[in-house]
């Protein structure tokens, strides 16, 4: 999928775990391990608002368009 | 899911059982006595002879009729049994589903089969016959065939549907 969810790189920089993060806005660790790894379908703008004023992030921050043959050349790397 | 709607399924299922199992003590009841008729019977094996391979091709094609008929319903049986058991959106009752749609679209070939047999051999005017029959007789099951087919297709996109909401965060 075209869309990329940087949730780890959020994490990372905000040095905090995924646990944490889950206990903070109150979704389900699974559910946030799905968004992590990018086998989430879609997102509802309540969890986005949710996450994004737990990690006081932008949408754009969690959330990027990356074309498909970029996506190929990510992965060969 | 509901209390009554289990309620219902669990009946269905039992009723399904039920049905099953009568059908196939029924057909063999009835092979049961009709080869003891017929073997132990004092009919002359002269005239016997002569109609006996059509008798028997006869009750064997009744026989895959039956047969097909017990298949189907414990299809359905175990797509009874799944949902009762949660699994409403599941792969497996899809394939049931086409499984009993194949069956039932392909209810006319044994007819057919027999009437080619006849057709091939010495009755000609009734193999013929029989496969008008085939045609005439069995559309309504491939019509009901072709609905279960369009229905799986319509319950294979709402288990993608359903995928998709479950992979919504």
């Amino acid at each position: 999928m075209p869309i990329v969810v940087n949730l780890d790189v959020i994490l990372a920089k905000r040095k905090m775990s995924l646990t944490m993060l889950s206990e903070r806005v109150g979704i389900t660790l699974a559910n946030l391990s799905v968004l992590k790894s990018g086998k989430a379908k879609a997102i509802r703008f309540s969890t986005l608002e949710e996450i994004c004023k737990v990690l006081n992030c932008q949408p754009a921050d969690l959330l990027e368009y990356v074309s498909e043959e970029e996506l190929q050349q990510r992965k060969l790397v | 899911m509901k209390q009554h709607t289990t309620t219902l399924l669990r009946v269905l299922f039992w009723l399904l059982n039920i049905v099953i199992a009568g059908i196939v003590l029924f057909a063999l009841f009835f092979a049961v006595f009709f080869f003891r008729n017929t073997f132990h019977a004092n009919i002359p094996r002269e005239g016997l002879a002569d109609s006996f391979k059509l008798i028997l091709l006869g009750i064997l094609i009744q026989g895959v009729y039956l047969a097909g008929l017990v298949y189907i319903l414990v299809q359905v049986n175990r797509i009874v049994y799944r949902i009762l058991k949660g699994n409403v959106y599941d792969d497996k009752n899809l394939y049931y589903l086409r499984r009993i749609s194949y069956l039932l679209l392909l209810a006319p070939v044994p007819h057919m089969i027999f009437g080619m047999i006849l057709l091939l051999g010495a009755q000609k005017g009734t193999g013929f016959m029989m496969l008008i029959d085939s045609l005439g007789n069995y559309w309504p099951y491939c019509l009901v065939g072709l609905g279960v087919l369009v229905l799986s297709e319509i319950y294979k996109k709402g288990i993608a549907y359903k995928r998709d909401l479950e992979l919504t965060i």
